[in-house]
């Protein structure tokens, strides 16, 4: 009876382990080819770090729309000279972070990573969560509809980042809508709760950065619609225990110098581009005195850079 | 928590199993019962509270009933026989009495939660067009998990015992598991206490024979759910949503697309809670039976659905017809229209009744109901002509048993049932009348031809729905021959199994409809 169920727990063990064996060597044959939609890459523009040269990024900021629309890395790279990339995408969670920044330590040593607090304060669901770290595990289960794009060919063909993302995950919109700040960061003595599961994916993202090397920051940008001191404390409380610095540039709006009649896109949810210059010049003077970023202005192996910043802004 | 989640059967379900096996037989209830409740708290919250009053009512209500049958039992024997006819109806009163409150009690939160925001808006505007003084209010209220499914459960329940068919339940947790049991509370199936009940509380162990065959039914379910039905979510949605912009073909497209995204959504889920089930020894009652091979509407729905349509049978069918006032209502109208058209008249009014409350129940609004009228039409309208088609047939030398009739009966069927899954899912009776309308009046099958339709739903999509739909056919084709592929699987060598398994596993991984581009999918019936 015993030896039965033993050969049958071992049969068990067995299958399941053909069909993880299955599921890396898909993954493996399934895996992007290029880091555009084409190429099996769906954040194309978050994911243009994978063609910029090893090494050659000092900063990654990691997280919601909130970045991609209110941080320009070419106008902190103008304004100091340091490198750095938004690897934002629309609604990001953290456990999408924390997969994210997995990635980035894979092919890229930044000197520091910025953490979005609205990714890390916002609720996240169980499910999904569960699912990212699955996809950690098993990434075809991330990639699995690369089936409709790429056919025997492509099959055949090596990995080769070449999308060149000029705007360095950058997605800025013109449009002006005046933000209500009628209930904008008054002050208050509650917090936001802060699950174990959100403490869970930081003290990850935490335990990666410091194998790693690479400092941690968590920041929030400007927004009146997602941002209040509830939700301040709440991380204020968090970074303090764990030792992370929190710049809350909501706390140094008149610093930064955001007018909320003509910086937000969308009343007070997104910066615009206005409002993203402003926030991205406080940011390169931020970086450059709190972590003594080197300028690269003048070094020819960024003159990518300088190239990109012109082929943007050149204009204007 | 979905069944198609990683959550559900890659977390909770194993946890449970697991939990179940390690402990010894007679506390294994005890797992099963607070995974249920985990399970709809995880879901419904607060409202579990509906749960709760339910199970302990029906408890009591159950055992109510019981007294009164063993006190009526005592009496009759004490009684002389001459006695014994008035005793036994003075007894009935009072069992008539408790199963009417138990069942409005129960039938009236599902109304009150349900559907008292449908009734308040349509009394409020015949209120406002007879210019009548009145407003009800219109509140909506947060609906618990499965309430339509456990609610008909109570109700089976407290009649059955009012029968006499079931001894009422005095084990309360027994009870409890059966209402609330975890893999069926979403989307049913609707079990009898006589059912399922003894199996749940017998807890045997998970063997190897019934974890491997769970497992295999709940993956076929998942390739249907995630590799068709929610694949088809995207064109079926933006077809009934903005049918005015759509040509009548594409509209005929998403009207069969939706019945097939049902049908694979649907009875998907029901592999899915029929697998789990079967993992911890519980045989489930089947809700399917290859419902696209029937030949009629009325047989359609002794295949689909089947524990709901046996329901209204038992439930509602039966005691209306066979009450004393259609009785009389029977006889007169034999007398005056003969054996055909005579009972036709009391079977017509009950099956009236199954039809508006199978439409009803389904949601709060007048395409669900049109829906239920549409087929109490259909299916009454085929026995009433019955002799008259026959007739037709006889005359015109058609064979009603050959093959190619009965295919035309099948293609008939099919169309006549598509149609009204389009009234079940159309944005109101309006929509659907004129979606039905540029089908007819605006019908260019070229679009399809000239790449004119979705350009956002990827072609190569519709082809693994299509291969997924080919295989499920050619499952259910076998199942109609009486053959069961899992036994034909089984019956291979284990190289042969492991391949079989593995290309299921890895079909749904490779193609399924998750992550990326497609958002989660709740499962169709859970809504209702």
């Amino acid at each position: 009876m015993v030896s039965k169920m033993r050969k049958q727990v071992i049969r068990v063990a067995c299958f399941l382990l053909g069909l993880a064996i299955l599921l890396q060597g898909l993954g493996w044959l399934y895996r992007p080819r290029n880091n555009d939609n084409a190429g099996g890459t769906l954040l194309e523009s978050a994911k243009g770090y994978l063609s910029e040269p090893a090494d050659s990024i000092d900063v990654f900021f990691v997280g919601s729309s909130e970045f991609y629309r209110g941080v320009c890395p070419m106008r902190i790279w103008d304004e100091a000279g340091i490198t750095t990339y938004d690897m934002a995408s629309s609604s990001q969670r953290l456990y999408q972070s924390t997969l994210y920044i997995q990635e980035i330590l894979e092919t890229h040593h930044p000197k520091l990573i910025v953490v979005d607090a609205y990714t890390v304060i916002r609720r996240d669901e169980v499910d999904p969560s569960l699912f990212y770290d699955l996809c950690g595990i098993f990434p075809l289960l991330d990639y699995h509809g690369n089936w409709k794009l790429f056919g025997p060919q492509e099959l055949m063909s090596p990995v080769a980042y070449t999308n060149h993302v000029a705007a360095k995950g950058f997605r800025p919109r013109a449009k002006a809508v005046k933000a209500n700040t009628k209930r904008y960061m008054r002050k208050s003595a509650n917090s936001t709760p802060f699950g174990w599961a959100k403490q869970g994916y930081m003290r990850r993202i935490e335990a990666m950065c410091k194998k790693a090397g690479t400092e941690l920051l968590i920041m929030a940008v400007p927004s009146t619609v997602n941002w209040n001191y509830n939700r301040h404390n709440a991380i204020q409380t968090y970074a303090d225990k764990r030792g992370i610095p929190f710049l809350d540039l909501n706390t140094v709006v008149d610093e930064v110098g955001i007018d909320p009649a003509t910086d937000y896109m969308d009343g007070g949810d997104h910066l615009n581009g206005p409002g993203a210059k402003k926030v991205s010049i406080y940011l390169a003077h931020y970086l450059k005195e709190q972590y003594g970023f080197a300028d690269h202005r003048d070094d020819p192996a960024y003159a990518s850079w300088q190239a990109d910043y012109d082929s943007l802004y050149a204009n204007e | 928590m979905s069944y198609s989640q990683p959550l559900y059967f890659a977390v909770f379900l194993p946890l449970v199993a697991l939990c179940y096996q390690l402990l010894p037989q007679r506390h294994r209830w005890k797992v099963l019962l607070a995974a249920s409740y985990i399970f709809f708290y995880a879901t419904s919250r607060q409202l579990i509270l509906y749960l709760l009053f339910s199970t302990v009512s029906v408890h009591h209500l159950g055992l109510w009933l019981g007294t009164i049958h063993t006190e009526r039992s005592a009496a009759v024997k004490a009684a002389d026989r001459a006695e014994r006819k008035t005793i036994k109806a003075e007894y009935q009163k009072q069992l008539r009495r408790v199963v009417v409150l138990g069942i409005l009690l129960h039938l009236g939160i599902l109304l009150v939660v349900k559907y008292s925001m449908f009734f308040a808006e349509n009394l409020n505007a015949l209120f406002h067009i007879t210019h009548l003084p009145f407003t009800l209010p219109e509140h909506r209220f947060a609906l618990p998990l499965g309430i339509s499914f456990y609610t008909m459960q109570a109700v089976s329940y407290l009649v059955d015992v009012y029968r006499g068919t079931v001894q009422p339940d005095r084990n309360l947790p027994r009870l409890a598991l059966w209402m609330a049991f975890f893999p069926q509370i979403m989307e049913g199936p609707i079990c009898r206490y006589s059912d399922t009940a003894d199996q749940l509380w017998a807890c045997q162990s998970i063997n190897y024979h019934n974890l491997t065959f769970g497992c295999q039914r709940f993956a076929w379910g998942m390739m249907k759910k995630i590799v068709v039905a929610d694949q088809l979510n995207w064109p079926v949605k933006e077809i009934f949503k903005n049918y005015g912009d759509y040509n009548g073909a594409v509209i005929f497209f998403g009207m069969i697309a939706y019945t097939v995204q049902l049908y694979m959504d649907f009875s998907g889920s029901l592999d899915m809670v029929i697998g789990a089930g079967e993992i911890f020894g519980v045989k489930l009652p089947e809700n399917f039976r290859q419902p696209f091979f029937s030949k009629t509407v009325s047989e359609f729905w002794t295949r689909w659905h089947i524990t709901l349509g046996t329901w209204f049978k038992d439930y509602i069918f039966y005691p209306v017809s066979l009450s004393g006032g259609m009785k009389t209502l029977t006889s007169n109208a034999r007398k005056k229209l003969g054996n055909h058209y005579g009972p036709m008249l009391a079977s017509g009014v009950a099956l009236l009744a199954v039809w508006s409350a199978n439409g009803l129940w389904h949601g709060s609004a007048w395409n669900y109901i049109c829906f239920g009228l549409y087929h109490f039409v259909l299916i009454f309208s085929g026995t009433l002509f019955e002799p008259t088609f026959k007739a037709i047939c006889d005359k015109l030398h058609i064979n009603r048993q050959s093959k190619p009739w009965h295919a035309w009966q099948i293609v008939r069927t099919v169309a006549l049932v598509n149609i009204g899954e389009l009234i079940f899912r159309a944005h109101g009776m309006a929509a659907a009348l004129r979606m039905l309308k540029k089908m007819f009046t605006d019908f260019d099958p070229g679009v399809f031809a000239r790449g004119e339709y979705l350009v956002e739903v990827s072609g190569k999509s519709l082809i693994v729905c299509l291969v997924t739909v080919l295989i499920v056919l050619g499952h259910s084709i076998l199942r109609e021959r009486g053959l069961s592929l899992r036994e034909i699987v089984a019956a291979k060598p284990l190289p042969v199994r492991w391949l079989c398994y593995y290309l299921l596993i890895l079909f749904i991984v490779m193609f399924g409809a998750y992550a990326g581009e497609y958002a989660p999918i709740d499962p169709i019936y859970a809504g209702f």
